[in-house]
Formats: structure tokens, sequence, C-alpha cells
């Protein structure tokens, strides 16, 4: 298997590589079967390189030594360890049903070839940010998925706001990857190397420059993962295609924060600040988006934040120590987030483009599948008894308490937030009246098969994959605990009491239960649509215009920036920079010019120049 | 020695097929033959060399003064720009219908020659590969009889050359005559014993020999000739100066005054920084002024020669690694710029306007081997000047920082063609290639790429 495993970055390389050069001649059904038999062949690879780790455990495959100097050398290599292989899994399983989907959704695209170019470089970054052995090799992925989400957020390019919200998210990604260079140099500072087996190896006798180093690359993570304050690029990417947003935006390259720290938790054990900062950071914004995505009325946009307060909650079971449950939850809510933004994707589909919650509703009827799938996606993110939201983020509620109640209560609230938001949606969308003109009724209509089936697999993965990690009272056997164990080893397992466990269960039961009712009474009986933007008042408006966030960030530093730079385009570019290049660029022109004349075709010349080189070589051995 | 043979021998039965008229299979034949060979150079047939024509080599005379082994990553690298400009003569040699064996087979023999000056262990062999080398050189750069500038070429570098000759031969007598011997063992342990020998003669004698190696490769103030050469030439005979003459000269020159003048190599360094520097700035600079981009080309081959005298001035053991790869990406980049060259037969930058429209193949093996040539990662050139760079740091670090500032100047130039051939409007008409020159493009690009992703290979191999 080892002498195979770069096949499974290699193989959707070579299907951006068809498409991206000659898949404008191709016809539709050859590209997509290019870029869909790829992904397929890596993840078939996978669950190989999956049953190896199972059966005789982790290993490395080294391609070749990239650069040595000194004693410096840089791998090209892959880690099959736990950690890569359910990454990998997750990868490419979700993103071939994700590959198959776009097919339908993306049929009368003109762009159809280069989506899927740059969909399948997408999924080559992203193994390769996974399996990479070293910092660098997951930093060229880190980079190549950002551009990949650049790419892809602006696929409409034709749209000026488009492209605006793909230049946003690309330099809110840049200020995190800084962080990330500098904890990589750090790291190689540090440890003189950057291969994860020598830094962790040696990570206990450098204990005191772990803060600093954790901080640089949570800096990095909340880039990536959208947390506070770098999080409001993720809502704007929903200028993407629906199935970019399921599959980058939701399932994959935003989990790539979570991805680094755990891997890194050898070195986060032992900067107990640096995991304080990222609990705290991470419980904010889970409360702040869930408070905003109850407002939206954008169908993305309520799951754009929704996904921005999941990840929050990830990362704050990695500041409490649980990083196999934060990878719980990423595993669960990659299944029920692309579930319920493919299923957005089929509802805007039918709809013929329309995103707007308050011209929906009613739907249940025209789009059954939908329906079905979307509504067990809401169960599954909310958190209902036995589907997978269920397991992973109780654990995580659980893992909090054990670390402080305030947490523990902030956390709960903001899963309240959460199944508020997601029900309101629910209901918005698929209950009630349809809302919609005329003739949108007239074209609802359920998506092909091609876009039902994922919908179908995903509703199942969203069911039943919290039963890996079951709590204590059901099974003394947490599958996911047991698998991930050799990566974290050195971190500490909570326990909570059983009687704990049951009274949150039975809180949570009545919570929800009141919750549905409520939400249903208020937009179902009394049908309240809610009310124009600038309609709002008071919170509510705050709420619906974010928290101010966007101006406040526009005021404080894009303006005076964008000052800045107007000053040092006119001034210091133009005048300064530019007279010191130009004139530098005048002196090597003008003395190309002087040494042209040198070169004037005569012989004689060039043998009395010869000549003089021989004496000044003499005279400057034998007299200096 | 199997090489060198089988080499002479492929020569000589090429130059019997012009005899023939059978003009059709020359190029084949050719390539074949020296695909033949490579494969003995690559290692199955040079190191059960202890034996030949019956007794070991040791103990022959003759025999031991080569050593083919001592530096195989550059005769790999002679024998496989030879091979690559060989097809590329599949179109280069249109201008000489009659002559194509004739001209094959004095490629040939001065690869011989170059194979020899890259492995001698004895000065004779060192002087007699370089000549070997060179000869053929002068017939094949005036080959195109009824171009007057090629006539030029030709005559310019035999009247240049017979000069750098003279000096070459007397440098070698006089070494000879201080240290009572040509085997290069017997020098080093001359150089060894008598570290502070400031006898004259040997000094001397040292001198007119660098000025004679370095006349080959092209440096200051010995360059006068490479522009006027290089741009008069036929332009398949200016890639394979550029490329299979430079590798050898280069060869040369390290292995005598790293290796067989090793231990005092601190005192002829400076020598060799000056004039590294000079050479560097040289043809960095006035290669800017250019409206040729064939002789753009030229005076950028005398800034890389620039370049890898740096490695001289450093002064490591041997032939350092960073050598070969900085050598092959400079002849990769230089025979796929060359083929481009040849297949659009225009040598003005004006001409390549609008490349990109014509034909987008050329455009982009164009474009490819230029910013190799310039240095831009990840292509080889890059991690060719980055090993370059790091080896000779530490002796001379202001030498580095003239390299930078010398390569920076050199982006202008080579943007400026790439600029030409995808932003300029020209000419619209397509351009067709020939299959050959667009298997060598294709080769040298993939090597580059190669080249750049994992140099490690490489310089494993070396």
């Amino acid at each position: 298997m080892a002498d195979l495993v770069y096949l499974i970055p290699l193989l959707p390389f070579l299907g951006f590589v068809i498409n991206g050069l000659a898949g404008k001649r191709l016809p539709k059904p050859v590209v997509a079967t290019i870029a869909c038999g790829t992904i397929l062949g890596s993840f078939i690879l996978s669950i190989l390189c999956f049953k190896q780790v199972i059966d005789e455990g982790a290993f490395t495959a080294v391609l070749y030594d990239w650069i040595s100097v000194g004693d410096t050398h840089i791998q090209i290599a892959f880690q099959i360890d736990q950690l890569s292989t359910m990454m990998m899994l997750i990868i490419t399983g979700i993103g071939f049903l994700i590959h198959m989907y776009s097919d339908g959704y993306m049929h009368h695209d003109d762009g159809f070839h280069r989506f899927f170019a740059y969909l399948n470089l997408f999924i080559f970054s992203m193994l390769l940010l996974v399996m990479g052995s070293n910092y660098m090799l997951m930093f060229f992925g880190w980079e190549g998925v950002g551009l990949c989400s650049y790419l892809l957020i602006g696929f409409w390019y034709k749209n000026k706001e488009f492209g605006v919200a793909a230049r946003k998210a690309f330099i809110m990604n840049r200020i995190g990857d800084l962080g990330l260079l500098l904890g990589i140099f750090m790291i190689f500072n540090t440890f003189g190397s950057i291969e994860y087996a020598d830094v962790f190896k040696n990570a206990y006798a450098h204990g005191d420059s772990t803060n600093i180093i954790c901080i640089l690359l949570f800096v990095g993570a909340m880039g990536k993962s959208a947390q506070i304050p770098l999080y409001t690029w993720l809502p704007d990417a929903m200028a993407g295609p629906t199935p970019v947003s399921a599959l980058i935006h939701a399932a994959t390259m935003v989990t790539a924060g979570i991805y680094l720290v755990v891997r890194s938790n050898v070195l986060y054990i032992m900067s107990p600040n640096a995991s304080e900062l990222i609990m705290y950071v991470g419980l904010a914004t889970a409360m702040i988006a869930g408070t905003i995505g109850i407002k939206q009325n954008d169908i993305k946009k309520v799951l754009a934040y929704s996904t921005v307060s999941q990840l929050g909650y990830m990362f704050v079971a990695l500041g409490v120590g649980a990083y196999t449950t934060a990878m719980f939850h990423l595993l669960t809510h990659a299944f029920f987030k692309a579930l319920l933004f493919l299923g957005s994707g089929s509802v805007i589909h039918g709809m013929g483009g329309e995103q707007d919650i308050r011209k929906m509703g009613g739907l249940k009827k025209a789009l059954p599948i939908t329906h079905i799938t979307f509504l067990i996606g809401t169960l599954a993110i909310t958190g209902v008894p036995f589907f997978s939201g269920f397991f992973s983020k109780d654990e995580i509620l659980a893992m909090a308490h054990g670390h402080s109640d305030i947490v523990f209560t902030l956390l709960a609230m903001a899963s309240v937030l959460t199944a508020i938001y997601m029900f309101r949606l629910y209901f918005l969308v698929f209950r009630g009246n349809f809302r919609g003109t005329h003739h949108q009724k007239e074209h609802l209509h359920e998506s092909p098969m091609s876009m039902t089936i994922p919908l179908m697999v995903l509703a199942v993965l969203a069911s039943v994959a919290g039963f890996l990690g079951m709590p204590g009272w059901m099974s003394d056997n947490h599958i996911l605990n047991h698998f991930l164990h050799p990566i974290v080893e050195g971190s500490s397992h909570f326990h909570p009491s059983e009687f704990f466990e049951y009274t949150v269960l039975g809180i949570s039961i009545v919570v929800l239960a009141v919750i549905i009712f409520s939400v249903r009474n208020y937009y179902i009986t009394k049908s309240i649509v809610p009310e124009s933007d600038e309609a709002e008042t008071g919170f509510s408006k705050v709420l619906s215009h974010k928290y101010y966030i966007d101006e406040i960030y526009n005021t404080l530093f894009v303006k005076p920036i964008e000052a800045l730079s107007v000053f040092l385009h006119k001034v210091v570019d133009n005048q300064i920079v530019d007279g010191i290049v130009n004139s530098i660029a005048w002196c090597v022109k003008q003395s190309a010019n002087l040494l042209r004349l040198l070169q004037d075709g005569k012989l004689e010349w060039y043998m009395v120049g010869m000549v003089a080189g021989v004496l000044l070589i003499l005279v400057f051995n034998f007299f200096m | 020695m199997k090489l060198l043979i089988g080499l002479s021998v492929l020569a000589v039965i090429t130059m019997m097929m012009g005899l023939f008229k059978s003009r059709k299979i020359v190029l084949p034949v050719v390539v074949l033959g020296l695909l033949g060979l490579l494969y003995i150079a690559s290692g199955y047939g040079c190191y059960c060399e202890d034996k030949m024509f019956g007794m070991y080599i040791n103990e022959h005379q003759f025999l031991k003064m080569f050593d083919i082994n001592k530096n195989s990553g550059l005769v790999g690298l002679i024998m496989i720009s030879g091979l690559l400009i060989t097809i590329l003569a599949h179109k280069g040699f249109n201008y000489t219908e009659n002559h194509r064996a004739d001209m094959h087979a004095l490629m040939l023999f001065s690869m011989c020659g170059a194979v020899i000056a890259v492995s001698y262990t004895n000065l004779l062999m060192l002087f007699l590969g370089i000549e070997i080398m060179s000869i053929p050189l002068y017939i094949m750069a005036g080959s195109n009889k009824h171009d007057s500038s090629s006539n030029e070429s030709g005559l310019k570098y035999f009247l240049l050359g017979a000069f750098a000759t003279g000096f070459l031969l007397f440098g070698l007598a006089l070494i000879y005559g201080a240290t009572g011997s040509f085997n290069v063992n017997q020098i080093y342990n001359y150089t060894h014993n008598q570290l502070n020998v400031s006898g004259g003669i040997f000094k001397m004698g040292i001198v007119f020999t660098m000025v004679g190696l370095v006349f080959k490769i092209g440096a200051a103030p010995f360059h006068f000739w490479t522009p006027d050469v290089y741009s008069g030439a036929p332009s398949i005979i200016t890639s394979f100066m550029s490329t299979v003459v430079k590798i050898a000269g280069f060869g040369a020159l390290i292995f005598f005054f790293n290796g067989v003048l090793h231990p005092m190599g601190a005192e002829w360094g400076k020598t060799f920084a000056i004039i590294s520097a000079a050479t560097m700035i040289l043809g960095n600079v006035t290669a800017v002024y250019q409206i040729s981009l064939k002789r753009m080309l030229a005076w950028s081959s005398v800034a890389h020669a620039g370049y890898l005298l740096m490695t001289v001035a450093a002064n490591g053991n041997n032939v350092p690694k960073a050598v070969v790869l900085y050598l092959a990406a400079y002849s990769l980049a230089s025979i796929a710029t060359f083929a481009v060259l040849i297949t659009t037969g225009k040598e003005n930058f004006e001409d390549y306007n609008g490349l990109g429209k014509r034909n987008k193949w050329l455009a982009i093996g164009l474009t490819i081997s230029l910013l190799s040539l310039a240095g831009v990662p990840p292509l080889a050139g890059f991690m060719g000047k980055y090993y370059l760079f790091t080896t000779v740091y530490e002796q001379y670090p202001w030498l580095v920082i003239v390299a930078i500032c010398t390569s920076a100047i050199s982006i202008y130039y080579y943007l400026k063609t790439i600029i030409a051939a995808w932003f300029k409007k020209g000419s619209e008409d397509a351009i067709q290639v020939p299959l050959s020159t667009v298997f060598v493009i294709l080769v040298c690009i993939l090597g580059l790429i190669a080249l750049g992703l994992m140099p490690q290979v490489v310089l494993d191999l070396a």
C-alpha cells in the first residue's frame, strides 16, 4: 500500500490537469466522469490505507528528499496514520458525493469543465494538507485550498459582488496564513526540523516556546476555520456555487484549522494558555454566530453562520483538550452540514435560483426527497437524540462541563440558538404556504437523481454516524476514541457521571420539544414572515446587521489601510520607489549602452582586450 | 574508454554515410548510436572497465590518462545535451542539406573532445580534449557558406581560439617545466608539498592555463568572441556551443583548479572571484540592450559562465554537485530556447511578438525555459542558483550579493521576451513545428520542472 499512497493526491491532480487543459473540448459527461472517477479512485485507495492502518498501524511513505542543505532535510513524504486516514476518508468520500451532485447542479453552466478542474485541484490540495508528514507540505496544501476557495467563490466572476466576496475570503485567509507561517518558522527555529515526528519527539525539551508557537498556529486556524475575529469571510463565501459551499465551506476546508490543532496536540497539551485562548475564542464564536444566524433570511447564510458556530464548538472541545471529541464533531458535522448545504442547493435549484426564505414555504410536497433529507440534517445538527449530532454535541458539552460550569452553560445556550435558527429555517422553507411568485410555483420540481442520491447517502450517514462515539451510559466502546488513541496519547480524558448525562439528556429533550413547538407556533400557526431588513428595530436590527462587524472592520481597518495605500501609492511608490527603480534602470541601460561599445566587432580590439586581461591577472597575482 | 571509442567509431561511420549519400538514415543512426552510448555511460559500461585490450588499465600508460567515472555527471550531461541537439538538427541542419552527415560527424568528434576534456587525468589529454572539441567547432561555426555572418563567425572563432590555445599550450608547458610531470596526481603532490611555491614559472603556467580555459567558457575579459560567434553561427551550432562546449570547458576548468590545484585554492580563488563578478555584471548588463534574441542569449550565456565561476572561487572539493545541477538546468533551458529559435528561424525580439497566438506550445516552451534561466521557482534554474549560492556564500558573501543583483537585472531581459511572446501584437500566421522539435522541447520542459521539484534526485545521481 505504501507504494501506492502517492496516487491518492495524484489522481485528483491528474483530473485537474486533464479537465483544466482539455476540458473545454471534451463533452460534459466525459469531464464529469474524469472528475468523479479520479476522486472515486482516491476514495478506494484511502479505504485501503484505512484498512492497513487498522491492521498494521500507522506508516510513512517517503517519496523523495526535496531539499537537503546541511542538516536540514525536507522530505516529500506522506504520513498515513489514524488522523490522516480519517480526514482522507471524509475528504474523498464526501468529495465524491459532492462531485456527483455537481454534475446535476452545474449541468447548464458554461464553466462546467472549469468548475470540475478547480474542484479536483481543491481535493488534491486538501489531501496534501492532511497527508503531508511535515508542516511544509501542510502549508502547501493550506495555500492550495485557499487558492481553490478563492477561485470557486468567485466562480461566477462576471458578478462583481461575488468577486469582492472571493477577495475578502482570500485576504482574511492571508492574515491567518501569516500567523501559520510565523508559527512554522518558529517551529523550525526551535526544533531545527519541521517533520511532525521530529517536532513531537522533542516537544518536551522545548516546553517554554510552545505557547507562542501554538498561538501563532491558532491564528492560522482562525483564518481558515472562520473564528473570531477572522470569521466574516465565510458567510460572504456563500457567493460560490452551492456544492462548493458544501464541500469547501462546510465539510472539509474550514476544518483544516481543527486538523492543524489536533495534529499538533502534543504542543497544545504543553501550552495551557494557548488552549485557554482557543476555548474562549471558540465559545465567543459559537455564541455570536448563533445569534446572527437567527436573523438571517438567506437560506445559505443561515447555514454559513451555523457552520461558523459549529466550528466554534469544535474549538471549544480543542481548548478543553478533548481532541477526539473535536474530531468526532468534525466527522458528524461534515455529514450533516454537507447534507444541509446540498439540500439547500436542491431547494435553490428547484426555486430557479431563489435564496430568500421569505419567498419560499410549503416546499414539502414539491421536493419530497429534499424535504426528508433536510429534515434529517436538521434533526442531526440540533442534537435530537440518536441522530449523529446528538452524540458529538453532547460529548462536547460534557467535556466543557468537566472544564467549567460557565463554559458549559454558555455552550448549552449556543446549542439552544442552533435549534432555534435551524427549525426556523426548516419551517419557513418546507412548511406553511408557498410565498413565491406564480411563475416559481409552476416550475417547482424535485432535483435529478445525480443530486438526490448524494442527499440520501449523506442522510443515512448523518443519522447513524453518531454511533461511532456512544457515551458511557450507552456503551463502553467509544469506537472513535479507541481508533484515534495513538494520535492523542498525551491528552487526558474526562468522564462525566451517568447522573449528569441523564440529566442533560432529559433537559435537552424537553428544551428541544419546547423550541420546536414554539418555532412552529410562531412561523406556521401564526404564519409570521420575517420582516424586511429595513423594518427591523432595536436589538434584532443589530442582529440582522450581524452586529455591524463588517462595518466596524471597514472603518477600523479597511478605510485607514486604503487611505494609507493611496498615500503609499502616490508618494512612496510613484515618487520614491519608482524614482529609485527608474534611476537604477536608467543607470543599467546607460552602462549597457556604453559596454556595448566595447563590442565593436573588430578582432584586433578583442585581442588587445584579452592581452590586457592577461596582464591584469598577472599583476594581480604577482604584485598584489 | 568504451564511450570514447564508441563516439569516435560512430563519428567515422557517420562520415562514411555522407560519402555514400545515405543522407536519410544519418539522423536515426546517430540518435540510436548516442542512445546506446548513453546506456554504456550510465554506469553499466563505466564501472566494470578495469580491463581493456586484454590488459589492466592501471598498467597502461595511455589508458591511465582518463577517468570517465571521475566526472560521470558532466559526461552524462554532455551526452544528453548532445543527443537532444542531434535530434534538433533534424531541422537545424536544413541550411546545409548536402553536408548533413559531415556536420553530424563533426558534432560527434567535438563531443568526443568534450568527454576527454572533463575526464582527463593528464594535462596532455586536457589539451588534446580541448583541441579535439574546438577544431570541429571552427568548421561548424562557419558551415553556412552562403551567409557572410556565419563565415565571419567561423573565422573570428578560429583566430581568437588559436590565440587562446597558444596561451593554454604555453601554460601547460610551463607547468610541466615547474613540476616535471603532466600527471595530475603528481602536480597535486607538488602543490601540496610546496604550498609556498612562489616559483614564477609555475604561477605563470597556471595563469596562462587559466586564460586558455576561461576563454572557452567565455568569461570576462576573454568573452569578446562569444556574442559575435554565437550570433553569427547557425543557431543549431550556437546551441551546441552554449551547452556541450560550455559544460566541457567548465568541467575542465573546475577540475583543474578545484581538483589538481586544490591546495592552492584560496590563493587563486580571489582571481576567480573577480573574474566571476566582472563576467556576471558585464554579461547581464550588456544583455539588456540587445535587440536580437540570439545575441541576448549569447550575453546571457556569458552571465551564466559568471555564476558558475563563483564555485571555482569557492574551491569546494572537486566538482560540486551544485554545479552539475546548475549546468543541467542551464543546458535544458538553453536547448529549449534554441529549439524555438531554430523553428521560427527569426532572431530579433520583434519577430517573437504574438508568438503565443501563432503557436501556443512554442510560446510555452520559450516561457518556461526563459523563466528557468532567470531562476524563477519552482523551476530547475531556481534550484540550481539556490544550491550554487549556498555553496559560495560562506567564503564570498559579496560575490553572492553581486550574483543576486545581476540576476535581478537578468529578469528584465528574459521577461521582455516572454512579454513579447504573449502580450504584444505581431504576425498571426501559424507556425508548423516538426515532431522532432516538439519532442525536444517537451523533454526539456519536463526536465526543468522535474529538476525543480526533485533536485535531490539529480544531486544523488551526480
